[in-house]
């Protein structure tokens, strides 16, 4: 007896086959699932890949170029405006030498708010040693060199040589300023150790003040002489050019600027006919930076000549952006003639604190990377701050990325190798020039545009 | 026979339908590679940013660790002398400013590598780093807002390669470069009586100095005149006892005091005078323009015992200001930079007292000028500016400023032509590279050796410090002025000569700081994981990782107020812990430290726990003190917010798994040879 033959799968087969399939869709759907999420958050981190390296770059770009401060192929930049000494939010900021009547943000051309005086270049002459220099006693009845001391102004081809008597500070460095004259109990009079304005100043006829008012001490035997050590002698300071230099400079550009420009041992003091509320003109201690006025006060420890890092060791000078905020012209010129607390004293000032998150909205707005994109995009946004903290010049940049979807808000925060603002100031044409950035190199022959630094 | 086939049997089909089935699947899983390579992508991104930044804070931020002791008895009591100064990229920029936090150590050990790369750097006992959520920028942590979700976090941080011998960040028993201001008074300084200074000598005579305090300070600050130091039979290479008589000095015949100090501090030291405090208070008292006088007639007599003839003094050299006198030769050139230093500054003085130019007066300094008479001491009479005739004429404005212009070419000449040679301090005014010796530690001569100060008999080693070329007149340090060895010898003697050490340097021959290397005989290199460490339970519960003992900011040898000399753990108490100054200092997680609050220890609280009240912060006394909860604290033992949101965050991995850290991205760099600032 035969079977009949087959001529359809058993069932067995069947639910064997089906089975199978079953899995095998199973298997797919699963993967398929699993390919289609990858590939949307592969997308999405893609994209936000490329949002932030173009974040970072543009950060980068900024901490070499500075363009978020200034844009050279703009017009009307507010950082390079001059303007009156008392714009309106500004402290009084009285004239003196030198600089005349303006200053400057900074990237205000130099040739504008501190032009040069004398011969350009200025190097000095003679052989490179300290020997060999030229110190010869110009002062007294004779008037300081005018084409070597006498000196204002900017020499962008000119270094402070070491060897160069110029670049060494005369002022007292030995003691500190507490408290002003008329002396009280426990103050030091300024005076006490010599008038040393008549070594360095910025003004070529000092006048100081006398005796009278400086040595209130009823006991001193013999009574001080009440007379001035004044100008009608015919006496000149030794030296001005360091002093003019310095004052010149904040004068011009600010704060930052002008330790931006600074050689990093330079000292900051300097004595001159200034109008700060204080007897600055007494040659005794020199004055240091105090706000509004561009004149000087000391850091935490009394008025006293100070470094670079005791002078930015509790505060910082910095530069700010007026981007994305209403600002005045004499607000956006006080931020740049004051210094801001940024370190220990934020612990027990309230004020001090609040200090510290001002300087960072005035100086770090963040920027978007694109001005219009679609909606499910990360915003990405971008800030590059530039300040000095502790000797440090420190150049920090902010990417920051929200999720338009989530809200969830992440950033990355580094501090950058960037260019100095001096650089930067030599990256762009002088306005005389155009507009768009200077041509510079220093091979023999090269093409040297003029740009902000040059007279 | 049966039927040729006409289909594929059951089993071929099913082998088929799994053959196509892990073909499908196999693509399927590759395209998650796509996301991985994204996220890669993303944490190379960081990594390069992260990269950028520990370069540049560690080629131009300062370290400046200004309340920390920088000298000691021994080159093992300084904490210059330490590790945690050397000047390498692992050991400098691991702090709370630089915002490089070692990963605790427990947490770290959990984590594999390829070719277990994180275990063989702790088995060698470094350390596995994260990164402050935000930049470092110096600026106070308190101040700053709390920091966003930071994905760079999960970056971990690795130095692979050894540390190289560098130059010394100083030399423990003198910080050279003193800076002084020229001109400028004698070097003195704040000290108490103590071991390291000679004994004191109250009476007029040859080994005369007195302790004396400041007006208006506590009795413990007095000043010393540490810069004449004289160590009675024996004379030590750049001090000189004849400044004494600069900065205090009674004559014998009248008991009035001469110099500096009487001058600045007032009629105390002036029995001519009335000693009535002024001004209606006890704080001091006035100085005088016949003290300020005295104190120019000192400097004078200063300028005859170097051997100098009049014309350094009375001559205004109108014709140009020079620099030594002719002949001199060049181990004798610091008297002269000496003598102007002192002279200017006396000098200028009188500019406070007499008017430049005033009628019916018998003195000025203009025309009249002001007569400074003689002082003899010692058998020798000083130079004179008496108004006596065209030799000896008064002091006027004319060489007030020649002295001033003088002092300041000279020690500007002298600190660019001899900076192995420590007779006068360097000017600050104008602070050069070349102020800065090149110093490092010999390693083939025998090592220092001797006991921890205060430690009973604790004993220490270190090797002996190296100068490119010998020190001449190496002097004394400020704050031991007084230090010898148990043999009497000075512990301060500077280099010798090639082949032969010194009581404090090693063999000018193995000198090799200068010598060319090439870059792969240096080469380190910067590794960057990920991993995300942060969700492990314990992440902000664990312990620091070991804090480098050197890390404790341990003051040098000293006495305390009544003159004991202080024991080790007194020593470990004296130094303030001032945030600012700190850098390199303390816990590298100081500023996320968690210590006990009202509701317990960080450990025991609820996750979500509000921790700002027990963030160490920029605070300066919660992780010092003589509490052991102080010592816990600085030691890391209650944890750290290591994400910076100022709560207590616990994640969902358990303890028990291990983590994989994939390799993201590595640099090759090496450390400078020598410190140096660069913008």
């Amino acid at each position: 007896m035969s079977h009949p033959r087959r001529t359809a799968f058993t069932l067995i087969e069947m639910m064997i086959a089906l089975s199978l399939g079953l899995v095998l869709i199973f298997t797919a759907t699963a993967g398929f699932r699993v390919a289609s999420q990858s590939i949307t958050i592969a997308n999405r981190l893609s994209l936000e890949n490329s949002l932030m390296r173009t974040g970072i770059s543009l950060a980068h770009e900024q901490l070499d170029f500075w363009t978020n401060l200034d844009d050279p192929n703009a017009s009307g930049q507010r950082l390079r405006q001059t303007f009156a000494v008392n714009p309106a939010g500004f402290g009084p900021l009285v004239v003196g030498q030198p600089g005349g009547g303006t200053v400057g943000l900074p990237f205000a051309p130099l040739s504008q708010v501190f032009p040069a005086g004398g011969g350009v270049p200025r190097a000095l002459a003679g052989a490179a040693t300290i020997s060999a220099a030229p110190v010869i006693l110009q002062g007294g009845t004779t008037p300081p060199d005018p084409s070597w001391e006498q000196d204002t102004g900017f020499d962008p081809t000119y270094a402070w040589a070491a060897h160069d008597p110029r670049t060494w500070f005369r002022g007292n460095v030995c003691e500190k300023l507490r408290g002003n004259p008329p002396a009280v109990d426990g103050a030091i009079p300024p005076l006490w150790f010599g008038r040393y304005g008549i070594f360095t100043n910025t003004d070529t006829n000092p006048t100081f003040m006398s005796f009278a008012n400086i040595v209130a001490d009823p006991l001193t035997t013999p009574t001080p002489y009440s007379a001035g050590y004044a100008a009608s002698t015919g006496e000149f300071p030794l030296h001005l050019w360091y002093g003019r230099q310095l004052r010149g400079l904040s004068r011009a550009l600010g704060f930052y600027g002008m330790c931006d420009y600074l050689p990093s041992n330079a000292v900051y003091g300097c004595y001159g006919t200034y109008s700060d509320g204080a007897n600055t003109n007494q040659g005794g201690m020199a004055r240091v930076f105090l706000e509004t006025n561009g004149i000087f006060i000391g850091t935490g420890m009394g008025p006293t000549t100070l470094g670079i890092y005791a002078f930015s060791n509790a505060n910082s000078f910095g530069v700010t952006n007026p981007a994305g905020r209403t600002v005045t012209t004499g607000v956006l010129a006080s931020e740049h003639y004051r210094h801001w607390s940024t370190d220990y004293s934020v612990v027990n000032q309230s004020t001090a604190t609040s200090a510290l998150g001002q300087f960072i909205t005035a100086s770090l707005p963040m920027v978007k990377v694109l001005d219009q994109s679609p909606a499910q995009w990360p915003v990405v946004t971008v800030g590059v701050a530039h300040f000095l903290k502790s000797a440090h010049f420190v150049n920090i940049a902010k990417v920051r990325w929200v999720s338009p979807l989530t809200g969830q808000l992440a950033e990355l925060s580094f501090t950058g190798v960037g260019t100095t603002l001096r650089g930067a100031r030599m990256q762009r044409l002088h306005p005389d020039s155009g507009t768009g950035w200077a041509r510079w190199d220093n091979a023999t022959g090269a093409i040297i545009d003029r740009n902000l630094d040059s007279p | 026979m049966g039927t040729p086939r006409a289909a594929f049997t059951l089993f071929e089909v099913a082998i088929s339908l799994g053959l196509v089935a892990f073909g499908v699947v196999s693509i399927l899983v590759l395209f998650p590679m796509g996301l991985k390579a994204q996220q890669m992508s993303r944490f190379q991104l960081y990594a390069a940013a992260k990269a950028e930044e520990m370069v540049e804070q560690f080629s131009s931020a300062h370290s400046d660790n200004a309340t920390a002791d920088s000298e000691g008895t021994d080159c093992w009591e300084a904490a210059v002398g330490y590790r945690s100064q050397a000047w390498d990229l692992d050991a400098r920029i691991s702090s709370h400013r630089y915002g490089m936090m070692p990963v605790p150590l427990e947490l770290a050990r959990r984590l594999d590598s390829d070719n277990d790369e994180i275990k063989q750097i702790l088995d060698e006992g470094g350390y596995i780093y994260y990164s402050q959520p935000q930049a470092s920028t110096s600026t106070e942590e308190t101040g700053q807002a709390e920091a966003p979700p930071n994905e760079a976090q999960r970056l971990l941080i690795g130095i692979t390669g050894y540390a190289q011998q560098n130059a010394m960040h100083g030399l423990p028993l003198k910080n050279w470069p003193y800076l002084a201001a020229y001109p400028s008074p004698p070097l003195y300084s704040i000290h108490m009586q103590y071991g390291w200074m000679p004994p004191e000598q109250t009476t007029a005579g040859t080994n005369y100095w007195h302790l004396y305090e400041f007006p208006r300070n506590g009795a413990e600050d007095k000043a010393y005149c540490w810069e004449s130091t004289r160590i009675p039979g024996a004379a030590i290479p750049g001090t000189d006892p004849d400044l004494q008589k600069v900065f205090d000095w009674p004559d014998p015949g009248s008991g009035v005091h001469y110099g500096y100090f009487p001058y600045a501090c007032g009629r105390q030291l002036d029995s001519g005078q009335s000693p009535t405090p002024l001004g209606g208070g006890a704080d001091g008292d006035w100085p005088t323009r016949t003290a300020a006088v005295r104190y120019l007639q000192a400097a004078l007599w200063y300028c005859k015992k170097k051997g100098l003839s009049d014309t350094f003094w009375n001559d205004p050299h109108s014709g140009g200001i020079p620099t030594y006198e002719p002949g001199t030769p060049d181990d004798q050139k610091w008297k002269q930079v000496q003598a102007m230093r002192f002279l200017s500054h006396a000098a200028t003085c009188l500019t406070a007292w007499y008017p430049l130019d005033a009628t019916g007066m018998d003195e000025d300094l203009h025309t009249k000028g002001v007569k400074v008479t003689a002082v003899s001491w010692d058998g020798v009479t000083g130079g004179s500016l008496a108004g006596s005739g065209a030799g000896d004429p008064p002091l006027t404005n004319a060489l007030i400023l020649y002295y001033h212009e003088r002092c300041v070419k000279l020690i500007m000449d002298f600190a660019a032509s001899f900076p192995y040679d420590w007779a006068v301090p360097r000017p600050i005014e104008r602070t050069l590279m070349i102020d800065y010796p090149l110093l490092q530690y010999d390693l083939f001569s025998p090592a220092l050796a001797g006991t921890i100060f205060g430690s009973g008999s604790v004993t220490a080693e270190q090797w002996a410090p190296l100068s490119p070329r010998p020190i001449r007149n190496i002097g004394v340090g400020f704050t031991y002025p007084l230090n010898q060895t148990s043999g009497g010898r000075n512990k301060l003697e500077g280099t010798i000569q090639p082949g032969r050490v010194s009581n404090l340097m090693g063999d000018l021959d193995h000198y090799n700081l200068g010598l060319p290397f090439a870059p792969s005989e240096r080469c380190r290199e910067i590794v960057f994981w990920t991993a995300d460490w942060q969700s492990y339970e314990d992440f902000e519960t664990l312990p620091s990782a070991p804090v480098d003992a050197s890390r404790y900011p341990i003051a040098g040898p000293r006495t305390d107020s009544s003159g004991n000399f202080r024991d080790f753990s007194g020593r470990m108490s004296d130094v303030a812990f001032v945030d600012p100054h700190l850098f390199c200092y303390r816990n590298p997680e100081k500023t996320e430290l968690w210590f006990p609050g009202a509701g317990g220890v960080p450990a025991d609280l609820p996750t979500g726990t509000a921790m700002g009240a027990q963030e160490v912060l920029n605070g300066d006394s919660q992780d010092s003190g003589p509490d052991l909860v102080h010592r816990k604290t600085f030691v890391g033992l209650y944890g750290a917010d290591r994400n910076f949101n100022k709560l207590l965050d616990r994640g969902p991995i358990p303890k028990s798994v291990r983590l994989r850290a994939t390799s993201v991205a590595r640099f090759n760099y090496y450390d400078p040879r020598i410190p140096c600032i660069l913008r």
